[in-house]
């Protein structure tokens, strides 16, 4: 016979309790702990963005050194860059296309707003684009950031001709782009220089950093 | 035949056994549960206050000495000024000069904008408002180059003799004659060509008494950055057999300058500035441990190429 008090169940519904209790709990620690785990990878990628970023303008300032003359910088083909990877439509390590067309429109529009509208205005040409692996010449199997550099003739110039420079001053762009949406970028002003001696006799050309920023 | 009609004292007395102790268990795992929790919150949100910190921290001394990007004598500034400075500075209860603490540091770039000119003539008296140049790269005529009442401007000589250069407030603009007028006279009179620009500073120090990283915009601004700060050392490295710059060699000269923004020389040969914060866990959870973080940034418009 059942009887009205019967404690048939009692210990389900006890177990019941307990799991879900103790799931509740650990699934706030996991939670914690995973979202502790993705700041920390984003703060990460977006400081390697920042130095791949760095690498980008080091390289091309690598470059610049052994050219005599930087006159036909500001119009060269990406194809003059011994760094460049020569993909038209490079991907990030997870596999994102990089559309290079609308970057470099949006470089320009940015550009544009910025400095008034003049025969002087700065032309931005994308100079190279690659992996930081390549950049670095480096081995690493990790998720590196791909770098994209882009050169411009300086506005001080008053030739009228933006994809000529004529003071040994150019403008350079670095990005590194990461997985999920990172991006780092950097800006720089570079000027032509010539190291001498003693008597003032030239020894060799180099490359002076006027300035260099972080752009956001 | 057993009477099922009721407990017998042993059942209850068993029964109330069986239940207090899974209760008690049961409490012990929930409060144990509960404290990981808050200590893991505690430990996420320390953690979270130091990267706060450092990316701050970082990307000011990143931008450490950037000068105008245009114009003659376009370049870093610490040809003119020491970018770093081991005291705070600024409109507000700045640090008397030749001062050098370690948990403070100031930092002084000129931003990417517009504001970045010079003198188209010489000024005719250390009040006289600025006549800058509009027709600098980058600047649009009847704009004042955008220069704003309550920016923050820096002029200094065109000739780059360093240490002739001042950090000004601007009070008052004039389109209309590219004039802008500072919110109280300069200690001297500029000659024409000096470079203008539009100025940031940074002073990061620790406030004492409330625990708290400070940032001083250098005008009005004076706000907290993170709490449950306990701990703030600033480290200066030069480049050469020197190293480490202690606070000492930092004050004691050659003195630069000209007063009110006199620095010790030995400021002009820091390349590498290394800061190191320690942070404690909120008061309320007494498990987590001070967690301290270095960060060591070499200044790329401070480095010799």
């Amino acid at each position: 016979m059942r009887t009205p008090w019967s404690d048939r169940g009692a210990a389900l519904i006890m177990a019941l309790m307990i799991t879900s209790l103790v799931g509740a709990l650990a699934a706030s620690l996991v939670f914690v702990v995973v979202t502790e785990s993705r700041v920390g990878r984003n703060q990460q990628a977006g400081e390697t963005g920042a130095y791949a970023a760095a690498a980008g303008v080091e390289r091309l300032i690598g470059e610049l050194r052994r050219l005599p003359s930087w006159q036909m910088v500001p119009s060269s083909s990406s194809a003059a860059a011994t760094f460049n990877d020569g993909r038209p439509v490079p991907s990030l390590a997870d596999g994102t296309p990089l559309d290079l067309t609308r970057l470099a429109a949006d470089r320009q529009a940015a550009s544009d707003a910025f400095y008034p509208n003049g025969p002087n205005r700065p032309v931005w040409r994308l100079y190279a684009h690659a992996p930081l692996t390549r950049i670095t010449s480096s081995d690493l199997r990790l998720a590196l950031p791909y770098v994209v550099v882009w050169v411009a003739d300086d506005s001080d110039e008053a030739d009228g001709d933006p994809s000529r420079d004529s003071n040994g001053v150019i403008l350079v762009r670095a990005e590194a782009f990461g997985t999920r949406g990172g991006r780092r970028g950097i800006e720089a002003t570079l000027a032509a220089s010539v190291v001498r001696d003693e008597a003032g006799l030239p020894l060799r050309s180099t490359v002076a950093v006027v300035v260099l920023r972080e752009a956001r | 035949m057993r009477n099922r009609r009721g407990y017998i004292l042993l059942e209850l007395v068993l029964g109330a056994a069986i239940t207090c102790a899974m209760s008690t268990a049961l409490f012990q795992l929930a409060v144990a549960a509960q404290s990981a929790l808050a200590v893991q919150g505690d430990a996420a949100d320390q953690q979270q206050r130091l990267r706060v910190a450092t990316a701050a921290l970082r990307h000011d001394l990143m931008m450490a000495g950037a000068g105008p990007a245009r114009g003659a004598r376009a370049g870093p500034l610490i040809d003119v000024l020491p970018p770093v400075i081991p005291a705070r500075i600024g409109a507000m209860n700045p640090d008397p000069e030749l001062t050098a603490r370690t948990d403070r540091i100031s930092i002084v770039f000129v931003p990417e904008s517009r504001s970045q000119t010079t003198l188209r003539s010489g000024m005719a008296g250390s009040a006289s408002p600025l006549a800058i140049e509009e027709s600098s790269a980058g600047c649009v005529a009847g704009t004042t180059c955008d220069f704003a009442v309550g920016d923050r401007a820096l002029i200094y000589d065109a000739s780059g003799a360093v240490g002739a250069y001042e950090i000004f407030t601007v009070a008052a603009v004039d389109p209309a004659r590219a004039l802008i007028a500072p919110s109280a006279p300069l200690h001297r009179a500029y000659a024409a060509g000096a470079r203008v620009s539009i100025v940031a500073i940074r002073t990061y120090y620790l406030d004492p008494a409330g625990k708290r990283l400070m940032v001083y915009d250098g005008d009005r601004s004076d706000l907290p950055l993170v709490d449950h700060v306990a701990d703030m050392r600033v480290a200066y490295v030069a480049d050469g057999p020197t190293g480490l710059l202690t606070t000492a060699q930092l004050a004691d000269g050659p003195v630069i300058g000209e007063s009110p923004s006199r620095f010790d020389g030995d400021l002009l040969r820091v390349r590498r500035v290394r800061v190191t914060l320690r942070l404690q866990g909120d008061s309320s959870s007494a498990s987590v441990g001070d967690l301290e973080g270095t960060i060591e940034v070499s200044p790329p418009n401070m480095a010799v190429r």
